[in-house]
């Protein structure tokens, strides 16, 4: 009896350690190119942003903090004094209030249309969600392209401004702000539609009914019974759209002209004429910094949402 | 005098339609001119002389387009493949089974290229292929498929994991009730069952890959434009619409895939 | 029935998560033998630990201690697929890509066995099953009966030793479940294989079984033929869980050789045969089913009185709800026969009958 038993105890966690060899073994391949291409390279760009600028790009292999001390302060090469890079903070601020703007404008006019998709019936739906889709698998280069053709100077927007006499010289949208703000909320907004979409389709309708029957307003039903129910999806879009816009790379050098930069366009620049590889590894690790707190601030609510809704 | 009254409609919000529709109109909208002047007859973007294949003719006919066009769909062809076959197995060690050490890395590792901006995965990729490049002198389209590779296998682990996970599990232990090896279960059951996942996966990789611009802008070596670099390049300079002919066959090519996919995805999950 | 044993099943202990704050004792030192070709059911209520023994002797987890054995072959440590046993699944688990017949054959093609075999044996199951017009059709376009009779005949075609039934008619609508209730018998009699039936519904349990074993928190209570669990429960639980009992607390005040008198917290102590096997002293548990008491006249030899606080018409029923000193009221259960309602009113003491034959005695 006493063998059996060892035996069969042996069988379970012999089951148990052929199921877990099985797993890590189908996912080596996976992981393999993964740390080649997206985790490794990481790693390697932490190191350089800890080296020193080689006089032609590149790197000399000499340890140093100076990237890090750049990403901030300027120090003037002649007589090296410190000062705040205001150039460098101004295009984070411009990043950072631009995403903002972008993820606010893209709420707005996103979680009415969601709303709207979620209360059609549902033969209907299915093609209101997929004229959301299309958009979003488009190549976002082109949907960038078709903005800039629609605001240039001789664009659509400003052809039929003077039509209608409503201007008398063609408005200057390209290459501002508004025009960057514009183009990624156009190229975005599906990733905040889709998200609030998806919880609001599990949003039991009866509720509101109740809402209603208990002499709560539209506007009160909005705000007390659906917007707390729906939140998950609002968070999870905002996120969505916030972390692209400010690693906004394509739609900034096309409708921002290279006047109007963004954090990628000037981490770009280290690369490009700057040639300071360990400030461009630096920038890029800050934006990977906020990526992350917005990430982990997500996280953290969505937990809470869970917790809250557990109890 | 007649009273003029209007139902009341649950589900209505006041504005909230007519905001809704604006929204699907400025998706659309901008996309119309860019497919109107690519059958442009004259050589702008803004003024309209009739209608003509010119342009579609002079994008076929461009050395460069031509060669950035099939290096796109090389390259997004070897990526997705790839990337779908591991997201494949990938997936197959990440759904349905008991919670293992090391499971929440490989996730977090397979997701990295969803979370991380593109530009930073760029640059960090420009710099170690800069050090590889050095070190080998190898300037070949390896590098460009690895990074691809890469960066789809999550667009692909996505559907295929969610059509495993609606997969019941129970048809693989009644394979195996009926005397089904592991083997036989997986090749008989299970794979086919995940079929439909795997072809959602494959595609939503190929136009991930066949779209991407920045990490192959940062990627590719000198004269490995693929057509949307191409294209990138091509915006600084005085803009004819040939460009609008070669985003107009994008776009079209986009439209199919997705249509493609989302009737794939309808088909009724087992 | 000659007795051979078809399932040995000794010790066996299932522990989940074993050593984590979420560890369960699914199956504690289960024991339980299972003849060739009877119809044995496993009866207890969810969580009871009844499909974990079901899924242990299919081979689908490992005990954690103890022996399965089939035909005197120790089994635990086969795979599913070395096993000659065979599952209906609750979900039946048909493979959607596949026709109905492609469903059955697929046991007997992972066995070996050759096409025109394969062929001959599914049309033969169609037509055990009464199937043989829908062989072509996919899962998806039969209806849920018809799934129910394409799993049976699937997991029969190789022709297990052992079939084993997992709550498979739960899904199905009561008249549905009725027809195949004895649909599974007659198929149970014409195959002359081994069902080991889970379920959780007693009727089912009661009505199909040659032996029912009832289960609670991992243990099984009682084997035994279903007139026997109805009649003779030897447990507190399995007479509450299955029919309806009423349970009388009572404390022995003297026992005679012939008779005892038992306290039951009324005014008036009763008096009972004293049965032979009485093992017990000081407190018992009484247990009456509510239509083997009655109401009667004084001269009747009534066991208790009871002042009758509800009464409610169920149609074929009446039940009588009687207050006699206890913590809930004594049921009784009287058939409807005369079309008429009996002339009792709410108040009224009446006096109740019990033949000493039927009155359980339970330990507790």
């Amino acid at each position: 009896m006493s063998k059996t038993l060892a035996q069969q105890e042996s069988l379970e966690a012999q089951a148990q350690r052929k199921e877990v060899k099985r797993n890590l073994l189908l996912s080596t391949p996976a992981l393999i190119v993964l740390i080649c291409a997206a985790s490794g390279p990481l790693l390697i760009m932490v190191v350089f942003s800890f080296l020193t600028s080689g006089d032609y790009g590149g790197v000399k292999w000499e340890w140093s903090t100076e990237a890090w001390f750049q990403v901030a302060f300027y120090r003037d090469i002649f007589d090296d004094t410190v000062s705040i890079a205001d150039a460098h903070l101004s295009i984070l601020w411009r990043s950072v209030r631009l995403s903002f703007l972008t993820t606010l404008t893209a709420f707005v006019l996103g979680f009415p249309t969601a709303y709207f998709i979620a209360t059609r019936p549902p033969e209907t739906r299915n093609i209101w969600l997929f004229l959301v889709t299309i958009p979003f698998w488009t190549n976002l280069l082109i949907r960038t392209f078709a903005i800039l053709e629609i605001i240039r100077n001789q664009g659509v927007v400003n052809t039929f401004l003077l039509m209608i006499g409503a201007i008398d010289q063609p408005l200057d949208m390209l290459y501002t702000d508004i025009a960057i703000l514009l183009g990624m909320t156009y190229v975005y907004i599906p990733l905040m539609i889709l998200p609030i979409y998806a919880s609001m389709e599990r949003f039991d309708f009866k509720l509101v009914e109740a809402a209603y029957d208990l002499y709560a307003s539209r506007w009160k039903v909005m705000k007390r019974v659906i917007l707390p129910l729906v939140k998950p999806g609002v968070v999870a879009g905002s996120i969505l759209v916030f972390i692209p816009s400010l690693g906004a790379y394509v739609t900034p050098r096309v409708l921002g002209g290279g006047k109007n930069l963004m954090l990628g366009n000037l981490i770009e620049l280290q690369f490009g004429q700057g040639r300071n590889w360990p400030l461009g590894a630096a920038l890029s690790l800050t934006l990977l910094a906020i990526v992350m707190i917005a990430l982990i601030v997500y996280v953290r609510s969505a937990q809470k949402q869970g917790a809250t809704h557990d109890s | 005098m007649i009273l003029r009254r209007r139902s009341f409609v649950i589900k209505r919000m006041p504005g909230f339609t007519l905001l809704a529709l604006a929204c699907f109109f400025a998706l659309y909208m901008p996309l119309a001119p860019l497919v109107v002047y690519s059958f442009n007859e004259g050589n702008n973007i803004a003024l309209w002389e009739g209608f003509s294949l010119r342009w579609y003719q002079a994008a076929w006919e461009n050395q460069l387009v031509q060669s950035a066009a099939i290096r796109s769909i090389v390259v997004a062809t070897i990526a997705s493949i790839i990337a779908t076959v591991l997201a494949t197995m990938v997936a197959l060690a990440t759904t349905r089974t008991r919670p293992y050490r090391g499971q929440t890395i490989i996730y977090a590792m397979v997701n990295q290229p969803l979370v991380v901006p593109e530009i930073v995965t760029a640059v960090a990729l420009l710099i170690l292929f800069a050090l590889i490049k050095q070190a080998t002198n190898y300037h070949g389209y390896a590098y460009l498929v690895i990074a691809h590779s890469a960066f789809c296998i999550p667009f692909a682990y996505l559907p295929i994991r969610a059509r495993l996970e609606g997969m019941d599990r129970v048809l693989e232990t009644a394979a195996a009730d009926l005397y089904a090896t592991p083997w036989r279960a997986f090749k008989r059951v299970t794979l086919p069952l995940m079929l439909p996942g795997i072809f959602a996966g494959a595609m939503l990789a190929f136009v991930i890959s066949l779209d991407d611009v920045v990490i192959t802008e940062f990627v590719k070596s000198a004269g490995q434009d693929t057509l949307p670099t191409y294209m990138l390049g091509q915006l600084r300079r005085s803009i004819t619409p040939e460009i609008n002919a070669i985003s107009t066959v994008l776009l079209g090519i986009s439209v199919l895939m997705v249509t493609l996919i989302f009737f794939l995805s309808r088909k009724k999950t087992a | 029935m000659e007795n051979t044993v078809a399932i040995d099943v000794s010790n066996v202990s299932k522990v989940f998560a074993s050593g984590t704050a979420q560890e369960v004792k699914a199956l504690d030192d289960v024991s339980v033998a299972i003849f060739k070709n009877e119809f044995f059911t496993l009866l207890g209520p969810s969580g009871c630990g009844k499909t974990t023994l079901l899924r242990l002797i299919a081979g689908f987890e490992h005990a954690t201690s103890g022996s399965i054995q089939l035909d005197g072959a120790e089994i635990s440590s086969l795979a599913p697929y070395d096993r000659p046993v065979n599952t209906v699944f609750q979900s039946y688990a048909l493979f959607p890509h596949m026709t109905v017949a492609e469903n059955i054959g697929f046991g007997l093609e992972m066995q070996g066995r050759s096409k025109t075999e394969v062929e001959a044996t599914v049309s033969k199951m169609l037509g055990l099953v009464r199937m043989e017009t829908l062989r072509d059709r996919h899962i998806d376009q039969i209806s849920g009966g018809q799934q129910q009779r394409v799993a049976l005949a699937r997991a029969l075609a190789p022709r297990p030793k052992v079939l084993l039934l997992d709550e498979p008619l739960s899904a199905l609508d009561l008249k549905l479940r009725k027809e195949m209730q004895v649909e599974l018998k007659r198929l149970q009699h014409e195959t002359g294989i081994t069902f080991v039936f889970v379920t959780h519904d007693q009727e089912e349990a009661l009505t199909m079984s040659d032996r029912v074993a009832v289960m609670n928190a991992g243990k099984i209570l009682q084997v035994d033929h279903p007139h026997e669990i109805y009649n003779r429960p030897n447990d507190r639980f399995v007479a509450d869980f299955i029919g309806d009992t009423n349970f009388i607390r009572a404390r022995i005040i003297d026992k005679g050789s012939t008779h005892m008198n038992l306290d039951i917290g009324g005014e008036k102590s009763i008096q009972l045969p004293t049965p032979s096997d009485l093992a017990i002293d000081g407190e018992i548990t009484l247990a009456i089913r509510p239509e083997q008491a009655r109401i009667c006249g004084t001269e009747d030899s009534p066991i208790f009185e009871g002042k009758l606080a509800e009464t409610i018409y169920i149609g074929t029923d009446t039940h009588y709800q009687i207050d006699i000193g206890t913590d809930s009221p004594f049921v009784i259960r009287v058939q409807n026969t005369s079309g008429e309602a009996q002339q009792l009113t709410q108040g009224d003491m009446v006096a109740i009958a019990v033949d000493s034959a039927v009155i359980q005695i339970l330990r507790d």
